[in-house]
């Protein structure tokens, strides 16, 4: 339901940069302790229909969905089943359904949207103008659909116990070796929040983080008119899963550090993490932003709190070669000249039988470099591959329906 | 002059490819900080004050992998009395766009 205006029972929405509800109808601003939630009852939660009912399909894929009624306007809202606050597609009546919340568990803290809808465009547009690379149409982006979500989080504490089995490098005499190590300990992991929607990519929403925590406060259905949210739906045993996995990745990333060895690689490990009881069930604020580019759509991330903007963009091509090639073309002047050289010298070295010391000198300086434009080679190798790793999660059909189903 | 005609085509090759990886080393760098925008996730450091190792061996044989992580990964817990639940992690990989049905027609609709 909507919360209404003392003053002209218009509807309240809540805006971050007042850290208010603001009244549409006649501008008034109140703070988010000043409002009753009294009217609840209102919203009398009707019997689940079908999705299958309704529609009169029998399309296997569609969802089931609750049917709830806009008190501002009466008409009838179907809304996802992990779905809690959405506005009313008759009026656009920011309709906050409580009594999914309260059939659900209900979240005990929020941290409220800081970051207003026009400072996330304005953010994106800043970073978006220093970045030299991003085509110009993408620079001078109009979006499609700028959503305010609270994505469901559970913050845990947890003991982490892990077993690791390592390799790494050891220089011996003119070569490097192989060795192993292994590595048993505990950890206390604090804070660590885990993303509750299975909808949203753990690999975006984590891209997210950091949250302040420090502000966090307790949950009040006020926040979230004006915006969209969603419901945990992991289970207990998801969410146990999820912060192993999280805690396994951050032990392996620092036990690498205790090796006393290059190249370090952790090449198995058996993690078990421990939830402690006192974990807490949060809404976390984030900005989707929608734009499209060559007919593909990108969806844009923006923490809420801090102003984080997480995604990748497709780049100039056009421009990237051409500077490329030019720098190539330059820098081919004066390594073939080199190499010329290089491979006459070593040629009459080799054919005169002598200067031995200065071919086998050469012949070491050459290795040297090969090695080093084989790191090169590598390092251009992962960046094009993490390129398009992340390139993919901003273009994912995944993200793209968490957001699109949203419809307002 | 055909060792020299060689010698040179060798050099092209050679030098050529040193300047293209160098000059696509240079680029893709820029590149990936120009597109790519908040690339990071809390690390250990944010959530954690530091390991209690309790075991530590070095110079160990690669055979011994599975041998270890069997008896330090399921066996030691159990020793503490800890049982361990089956850990299998989520099967999470991107973009996984089964997961979600396609909902084409809109979540929203009035009722007759």
């Amino acid at each position: 339901m909507a919360t209404l205006c003392k003053n002209c029972g218009g509807s309240l929405v809540f805006k971050p940069e007042k850290n208010k509800m603001f009244c549409k109808m006649c501008g008034t601003y109140f703070s988010v302790s000043d409002i009753d939630i009294k009217d609840r009852e209102i919203l009398e939660t009707q019997k689940a229909v079908s999705a299958q009912k309704i529609y009169g399909s029998n399309d296997a894929d569609l969802m089931d969905c609750n049917i709830y009624t806009c008190n501002h306007c009466g008409g009838e809202i179907i809304i996802n089943n992990t779905e809690v606050s959405t506005y009313c597609i008759y009026c656009g009546n920011p309709a906050v359904v409580f009594s999914r919340v309260a059939k659900q568990r209900r979240p005990e803290a929020i941290l409220p949207f800081s970051v207003s809808r026009e400072d996330a465009i304005d953010i994106m547009r800043m970073r978006l103008k220093n970045a030299f690379f991003v085509p110009k149409e993408i620079k001078e982006f109009e979006p499609d659909a700028v959503r305010g979500i609270y994505i469901p989080y559970w913050i845990v504490n947890a003991s982490h116990h892990n077993a690791s089995f390592l390799s790494g490098q050891v220089k011996q005499g003119k070569n490097y070796v192989t060795r192993y190590y292994e590595r048993v300990g505990e950890c206390y992991f604090k804070n660590l929040t885990l993303d509750a929607s299975k909808a949203l990519s753990d690999f975006i929403s984590e891209k997210l983080e950091p949250f302040d925590l420090t502000a966090l406060k307790p949950f009040d259905e006020n926040y979230l008119a004006g915006f969209y949210s969603d419901m945990n739906d992991l289970s207990e045993q998801e969410i146990v899963n999820s912060a192993n996995r999280r805690c396994d990745e951050m032990f392996r990333e620092e036990v690498v550090r205790d090796i006393p060895a290059s190249s370090v690689k952790v090449l198995d490990s058996a993690p078990y993490t421990q939830l402690n009881e006192d974990k807490i069930y949060a809404m976390l604020p984030a900005w989707f932003i929608t734009i499209e580019y060559n007919g593909s759509p990108l969806t844009i991330l923006i923490n809420g709190d801090t102003g984080k903007l997480v995604g990748t963009f497709p780049f100039d091509k056009k421009k990237f070669i051409t500077l490329t090639s030019i720098q190539a073309v330059l820098m081919s002047v004066i390594f073939i000249a080199l190499s010329f050289a290089f491979i006459k010298v070593l040629t009459f070295n080799f054919s005169r039988h002598h200067g031995g010391d200065l071919a086998s000198d050469m012949m070491r300086i050459f290795m040297y470099i090969f090695v080093a434009v084989g790191a090169v080679l590598t390092s251009v190798i992962n960046r094009i591959r993490k390129f398009r790793n992340n390139l993919r999660l901003t273009m994912s059909r995944q993200t793209l329906k968490y957001v699109k189903r949203r419809q307002g | 002059m055909l060792g020299n005609i060689i010698i040179l085509i060798i050099s092209i090759l050679l030098g050529g490819s040193i300047a293209t990886i160098l000059a696509l080393g240079t680029w893709t760098k820029k590149l990936a900080k120009s597109n790519i925008m908040g690339d990071s996730a809390g690390g250990f450091d944010e959530f954690a004050d530091r390991i209690n190792y309790y075991h530590r061996r070095d110079n160990v044989g690669a055979s011994e992998k599975d041998q270890f992580i069997r008896y330090f990964g399921r066996e030691i817990l159990r020793e503490k009395g800890i049982e361990a639940p089956d850990m299998s992690y989520i099967d999470e990989e991107f973009p996984d766009d089964e997961d979600i049905p396609d909902v084409d027609i809109p979540l929203f609709k009035p009722l007759q």
